[in-house]
């Protein structure tokens, strides 16, 4: 395969808490790569913290730990000034399209805003530009003169992913981008973002807890887990014949749309632990159904399963007793 | 034969401007369905559908400026509308109980939890203190809460997400309610614990001959926990069925435009019938349809009331075109 | 205010009948503010038109006329000086406005830029400077005054830097306060993202959300310059006499009391609380208007 556009290697967050000082270890040495016009589908439930590693890829966080490639450039050092200068070509659109436009800014120059930053154009051809942007949004150039608030959710989040592709990035992280809009809604913004990917040839990385949602967007996987990488590979591999227990349960408690469906259910129990006071070994260990002596001791790393190039990190995959009985 | 009946249910928003003037959002328009014991009804439908508002309107929990204007809503043979406070508390958390999204906002933060099961048992029923406690803990068990009698101590703010809705669920259960209302009851849970919730609910519902009503926007929920399901939009129900009937042959427009949005369906590699837009203005309703300015295929005919058409087996559809739907063949 | 001007004719027309319902809207809530600003706007005109009103000139001793009580040709009789106590009222109203007006101007900028940065910083930063502004809120504020205003001279200049810096800390911490509610919505990351500057999200995107609150206090605050410049003068360190400003005249007035010649010093009194009243009553109803958690709770 050709050269990737980013390669993050042992990215790790850990954060302090205000009060006692505990040390909450959000990231724990992920690594990953994406490629030009492909997506990277991020799933993982609540403090797994998939945000955090979509928040160190475009640098809102630095890492305490690990390196970010960005066109073979190491961004993860990189402080102030040379962090916005990246801004262009590293995106990001979030969850909330709400809370996401500034509330006193028109919708024109909100698009406009990024061309502003990193463009010499003048005001003419910026004006231009926000106009052409807001078609391949799909949005009527009517409402470039109006304000967030009398704009609906999907025309929001339209306004926000042409914020985010004014400069033409190399690479969106896109946080939960329709999590918060209706279904009918939630469909063309996904429409939308496949047909700017073909168009562009950015790099995406979609982070979702919905897998139905992942599953019809991304080329390739990660499974998180208490910050850590569980599983990873092709979406259609992974999807079909998941290898850690995690991805097994997590893709089992998924609902599909669709009656017909039989629903094949491991059921897990509890929840996911905090990340404060990780006990050694496999993150996964205290809800495993297959858990054994030996998942307490050591961290199983990555580990390849098959040779379509997807991996997991399950001690039990050597042995072949992975997988979880229904 | 059926547990609540809600028939033309009609609640408006009457309130004045600053300029002092009577303005009347018409959130809910002529809202009719029917639960039974044993079966789960899914409530679907967009932001602002008036799901929660027929729910609130149901269990009497409006606040002003909403207000029941029309309709019958009959419960076990009572009629709701013309009972007294006093009768409506009573029915409220006994017969009928509710479980709420954001379940820890919707714990007393100050109380322990076995106390708040407590309280509402003995808010409802002549009985000890003793007896109330003996069945706090047997509902938490039921709920699958481990070391239900430790739990019983617990504060609020020590419980994750999924056993907060656990235990509100268990505050349902207190007192052997006949119907148990979920308003979005896994919003905010991940999907490991949501399976869990939801299987609870639908155990609890088949062994206890409780009729239940789930509200929500997912239709993965609707799929594969609920009997039937009633479509809303715009305060008004356009579609209702058995579940499986309604997702292989969707009858309304806007149902069939849900149904193709799923990413189910969109994988499956057919253009999506776009439906997004903006929900019609409440202050503003069309005369006729309320879909009819995201509909594709509205005519005159809808600028007039549509009529309730009868497809099958009790499933119903609200359109004037139902036929000109159908010869669009199926999705 | 701005929106108004890039809006359309259309638009315009019906922002403005929006605003002036607002306006009877408050009025009906509030009649005490519309009082309080029919006040300002009554000391106002007496402050802009003071020359035409005037019937004396303020400061024109005339030892012939001393200590005279109110006539029909001096209302409020003469002072000490002979000088005619009405027009030096009418005179001193430029004196409250030529100080709560500036003073305002200074705290804003002073603390409003101070509040969004220390906002949205956080942290050390923020907590730094909080402890700072508490230790400004907790001295006496008219005693630190004295201090400054003995040490650099009794200037009118002076008097409202002194003032306008003491005030400052208010706006940090209602500025602050605003800034950190904003933290929560994700505009001022996405803001970060798109490559804006510390100051272009300080100024452009946090400020027009953020000064609402601090907008909403300025009549209350300039009803405290006001007093407290009154209060400078009086004590004989801010205005000197025989510059007809309120505080000064109350001063001069408080020697002539004790035998009976009330007039010196009650005139400029009244006029001074029905200044800061007005400004206070008008503040309140600002408030209202302006901060939409009031504006509910008010209903």
């Amino acid at each position: 395969m050709n050269e990737p556009i980013l390669r993050a290697e042992g990215l790790t967050k850990h954060f302090t808490t205000p009060r006692s000082g505990q040390i909450v270890r959000a990231v724990n040495g992920v690594g990953f790569e994406m490629f030009a016009g492909k997506t990277v589908g991020m799933v993982g439930e609540s403090g797994s913290g998939k945000s955090t590693v979509g928040r160190m890829v475009v640098r809102l966080l630095k890492p305490t730990e690990g390196t970010v490639t960005f066109r073979n450039r190491d961004i993860a050092a990189l402080s102030g000034r040379a962090v916005r200068d990246l801004r262009s070509d590293l995106q990001m659109v979030f969850q909330d399209p709400w809370s996401s436009l500034n509330p006193r800014m028109r919708v024109k120059r909100l698009i406009e805003e990024p061309l502003l930053l990193h463009s010499k154009m003048s005001a003419g051809e910026r004006s231009d530009r926000v106009e052409g942007i807001a078609r391949s949004v799909r949005m009527s150039t009517q409402l470039l003169t109006r304000f967030p608030g009398e704009l609906s959710g999907g025309q929001l989040q339209r306004v926000c992913i042409a914020r985010a592709i004014a400069t033409n990035p190399g690479l969106i992280v896109l946080d939960e981008p329709t999590s918060s809009l209706d279904l009918s809604v939630r469909a063309g913004i996904l429409e939308l973002l496949q047909e700017l990917r073909e168009k562009s040839g950015a790099a995406m990385l979609f982070i979702s807890h919905d897998l139905g949602t992942v599953r019809l967007v991304s080329d390739y996987i990660l499974v998180l887990y208490l910050g850590h990488i569980v599983e990873s590979g092709p979406m259609d591999k992974v999807f079909d014949s998941p290898s850690h227990p995690y991805t097994q349960t997590l893709l089992s408690a998924h609902l599909p749309a669709d009656p017909k469906v039989t629903l094949k259910r491991h059921l897990l129990k509890g929840e996911i632990p905090s990340p404060i006071d990780m006990p050694p070994g496999c993150p996964f260990q205290t809800r495993c159904p297959l858990v054994r002596e030996d998942c307490k001791r050591v961290l199983p790393p990555l580990t390849p399963v098959g040779d379509a190039g997807q991996q997991a990190a399950c001690i039990r995959i050597a042995e072949g007793t992975n997988k979880v009985p229904l | 034969m059926t547990l609540l009946q809600v028939r033309n249910l009609h609640t408006h928003f009457i309130s004045r401007n600053l300029d002092n003037e009577i303005t009347i959002a018409r959130a809910l328009n002529g809202v009719s369905f029917d639960v039974a014991p044993g079966e789960v009804l899914g409530l679907v439908g967009e932001t602002g559908a008036g799901k929660s508002l027929t729910a609130y309107s149901v269990i009497g929990l409006l606040k002003p400026p909403a207000r029941v204007v029309d309709g019958d809503l009959t419960f076990d043979g009572k009629d709701l509308r013309n009972l007294d406070d006093a009768a409506v508390n009573k029915l409220r958390g006994g017969e009928i109980a509710m479980v709420v999204q954001n379940p820890r906002s919707s714990l007393d933060p100050l109380t322990r939890v076995g106390e708040q099961l407590v309280r509402v048992h003995m808010a409802h029923r002549r009985t000890s203190e003793e007896a109330a406690r003996q069945r706090a803990v047997e509902m938490l068990a039921a709920v699958g809460i481990p070391a239900p009698q430790q739990r019983m101590r617990a504060w609020p703010h020590e419980l994750s997400g999924g056993m907060a809705q656990r235990v509100l669920i268990a505050m349902a259960l207190m007192n052997e309610p006949k119907m148990i209302i979920a308003d979005e009851p896994t919003t905010g849970l991940d999907v490991t614990v949501q399976a869990q919730i939801l299987d609870l609910l639908r155990e609890l519902v088949e062994t206890r001959n409780v009729a239940a009503m789930i509200i929500t926007h997912d239709l993965g929920i609707v799929a594969h926990y609920c009997d039937r399901m009633a479509v809303m939009f715009a305060g008004r129900i356009v579609e209702t069925g058995d579940v499986e009937t309604v997702f292989e042959n969707p009858a309304h427009p806007y149902t069939r435009t849900l149904i193709a949005s799923t990413p189910e369906r969109l994988r499956e590699g057919k253009a999506a019938i776009l439906g997004g837009g903006a929900p019609p203005n409440l202050f503003d309703l069309p005369k006729g349809c309320h879909y009819v300015d995201r509909c594709s295929f509205a005519q005159d005919v809808c600028g007039e009331p549509p009529k309730w058409e009868d497809l099958d087996d009790g499933h119903e559809a609200l359109c004037s075109r139902i036929d000109a739907v159908r010869a669009a063949g199926a999705l | 205010m701005a929106d108004l001007a890039i809006g359309s004719a259309a638009q315009n027309k019906s922002a403005i009948d929006k605003a002036w319902g607002r306006i009877v809207g408050l009025s009906k809530r509030s009649p005490t503010s519309v009082i309080g600003f029919g006040i300002i706007l009554f000391f106002g005109f007496l402050a802009l038109f003071a020359p035409l009103v005037m019937p004396y000139d303020p400061v024109q001793a005339n030892p012939d006329l001393i200590l005279q009580g109110p006539s029909a040709a001096h209302w409020f009789g003469t002072d000490g000086n002979g000088m005619d106590v009405l027009s030096r009222v009418i005179y001193g109203s430029r004196f409250a406005f030529g100080i709560a007006i500036p003073v305002v101007i200074v705290a804003l900028a002073l603390g409003v830029p101070i509040g969004l940065y220390a906002g949205y910083k956080g942290g050390n930063i923020d907590e730094i400077i909080m402890r700072v502004v508490d230790a400004f809120r907790v001295f006496p504020s008219i005693i630190l005054a004295l201090a400054v205003v003995a040490a650099a001279g009794p200037s009118l200049l002076n008097v409202v830097l002194v003032i306008g810096i003491l005030d400052a800390p208010i706006f940090v911490r209602v500025v602050r306060a605003e800034v950190l509610a904003l933290r929560s919505s994700n505009f001022v990351e996405a803001g970060v993202i798109v490559g804006n500057p510390t100051r272009r999200i300080l100024f452009v995107h946090l400020l027009p959300n953020a000064i609402s609150g601090a907008m909403a206090q300025t009549a209350v605050r300039g009803a405290w310059a006001v007093r407290i410049s009154a209060t400078l003068a009086f004590l004989g360190i801010g205005i000197q006499p025989p510059t007809p400003e309120w505080g000064a005249m109350i001063r001069q007035g408080a020697e002539f009391m004790v035998n009976g010649q009330w007039w010196v010093g009650i005139f400029p009194g009244v006029a001074l609380i029905l200044m800061v009243l007005g400004l206070n009553m008008f503040g309140d109803g600002l408030q209202d208007l302006l901060d939409p958690k009031r504006r509910s709770a008010g209903k």
